[in-house]
């Protein structure tokens, strides 16, 4: 069934839009929820705020993409979900690491809001991205996007952990240079 | 900004991960650079074995040469070989656009053998040939199943070689017997059906199939009990892999 079969579906408010999504999307979604949280019974709790907060926005939302719009969903929750579990000292997945990493870029001090447009941020951002060749982006989205650990990444592209690791903290010296250039205060 | 504005300003963007092609790993390069080189290398130390036996080495490296240099004007046609006391005069002809002949006398051994036509010998003689090899004195072995000297003449009238002039040896499986067991091998390997086994090859001095596993396999040592328990299948291990992980990632 494709996107806009399963959108019609959570228009009808008929409920096997639910499960539609599960199989189609499922393994992708507890995919990006394990890479956070490494844990499995808030994996399924994540998998299941995701879906409640799909049905509760579509309609009246009505994504292009239904993959982009449940990951980021699942992204968000499981990352909230993250912080509660930090302050309680449970979980062991690569996130603390991969927070050090981009700690690296940002200075860790309270900026005011006015200071750093979201939008303008995300924008840069993206744009930095697709000055970098395609393996370097790929490395990029698969650490800062999808959580996924070193040891993954590396396997999914046959290349070394240490060649991974190396690409990544360049990329993270040019993302800093890239957004001082262009004024943030990070 | 805190890391976690900026782990989550990350989350804004576009999820999906570009396709990038995975590119071969260091050591599957290294091991299909020196399968390749290892190829080269038995191919022209056979070629050199049967040159000296039949044919001059370094005249036939010559004619190649020339007709390497001359192969958009003209195809190979025919060879000749002939024997002249202790020389050899090797002819390497062209036909086409533009002829050319080339004639170079080098030293061989005094036992000359015409090159054996294995293929005809193995055609007519199924049951009884088992292959052929030269040995350390570059002399030519015939492996029969049944060395008889009726089977020595009928064989070697095949092969076109003198029968005076060859050895024999007898050994237990026939070369078409090893050749159907190494096809069978093949196929599965071409199937993926036993990602463990990588090579294999008849091996006619030794008068069996070498087969190569990565590791123990308990299945696919069955399938080879299977096509054979007698001992034509010589199963060794080792990491040189990869005839499936080429094909995989062609």
């Amino acid at each position: 069934m494709n996107d806009n079969m399963i959108i019609d579906l959570y228009f009808a408010r008929d409920n096997s839009a639910i499960s539609e999504t599960d199989e189609k999307y499922g393994s992708y979604l507890r995919k990006i929820a394990a890479n956070i949280l490494a844990n499995r019974e808030d994996e399924e709790e994540c998998i299941n705020d995701t879906y409640l907060k799909i049905w509760n926005t579509i309609p009246p939302l009505k994504p292009l993409s239904l993959q982009a719009y449940a990951s980021r969903i699942i992204r968000n929750i499981a990352f909230d979900k993250y912080r509660r579990i930090t302050a309680e000292k449970r979980g062991g997945s690569d996130v603390p690491l991969i927070l050090d990493e981009l700690g690296e870029i940002v200075s860790g001090k309270d900026t005011p809001e006015a200071e750093i447009d979201r939008k303008e941020l995300v924008r840069a951002i993206a744009d930095f991205l697709d000055t970098l060749k395609i393996e370097k982006k790929a490395y990029f989205i698969c650490r800062y996007w999808h959580a996924m650990s070193m040891k993954d990444i590396a396997k999914k592209y046959g290349k070394s952990e240490n060649h991974i690791a190396v690409s990544l903290s360049r990329t993270r010296n040019k993302l800093k240079d890239h957004l001082t250039e262009r004024g943030f205060s990070i | 900004m805190k890391k976690e504005d900026l782990f989550e300003a990350i989350g804004e963007l576009d999820s999906n991960i570009p396709q990038v092609k995975k590119s071969m790993p260091v050591w599957l390069k290294v091991t299909a650079a020196a399968a390749c080189f290892a190829f080269v290398i038995a191919g022209i130390r056979i070629a050199d074995s049967f040159n000296t036996a039949g044919r001059p080495t370094t005249t036939a490296t010559n004619a190649m040469i020339t007709m390497e240099s001359k192969e958009e004007q003209g195809t190979i046609n025919e060879f000749s070989a002939g024997a002249k006391e202790d020389k050899i005069i090797y002819e390497g002809a062209l036909v086409g656009t533009e002829t050319t002949q080339t004639t170079t006398e080098v030293e061989t051994s005094d036992v000359f053998h015409p090159w054996p036509d294995a293929e005809s010998a193995l055609k007519n003689n199924f049951d009884i040939y088992g292959g052929c090899y030269l040995d350390e004195k570059q002399e030519l072995v015939v492996l029969l199943t049944e060395d008889t000297p009726e089977n020595r003449e009928k064989v070697c009238a095949d092969m076109n070689v003198n029968a005076e002039l060859a050895k024999f040896r007898e050994v237990k499986y026939s070369k078409a017997y090893l050749d159907a067991i190494h096809d069978k091998i093949t196929d599965v390997m071409m199937n993926r059906q036993f990602e463990t086994i990588v090579t294999s090859g008849v091996m006619e001095m030794e008068n069996y199939v070498e087969v190569t596993l990565t590791e123990e396999d308990k299945e696919a040592i069955e399938f080879l009990n299977r096509l054979d328990n007698t001992g034509a299948i010589n199963i060794v291990y080792g990491s040189v892999s990869t005839t499936a992980e080429l094909i995989a990632k062609k």
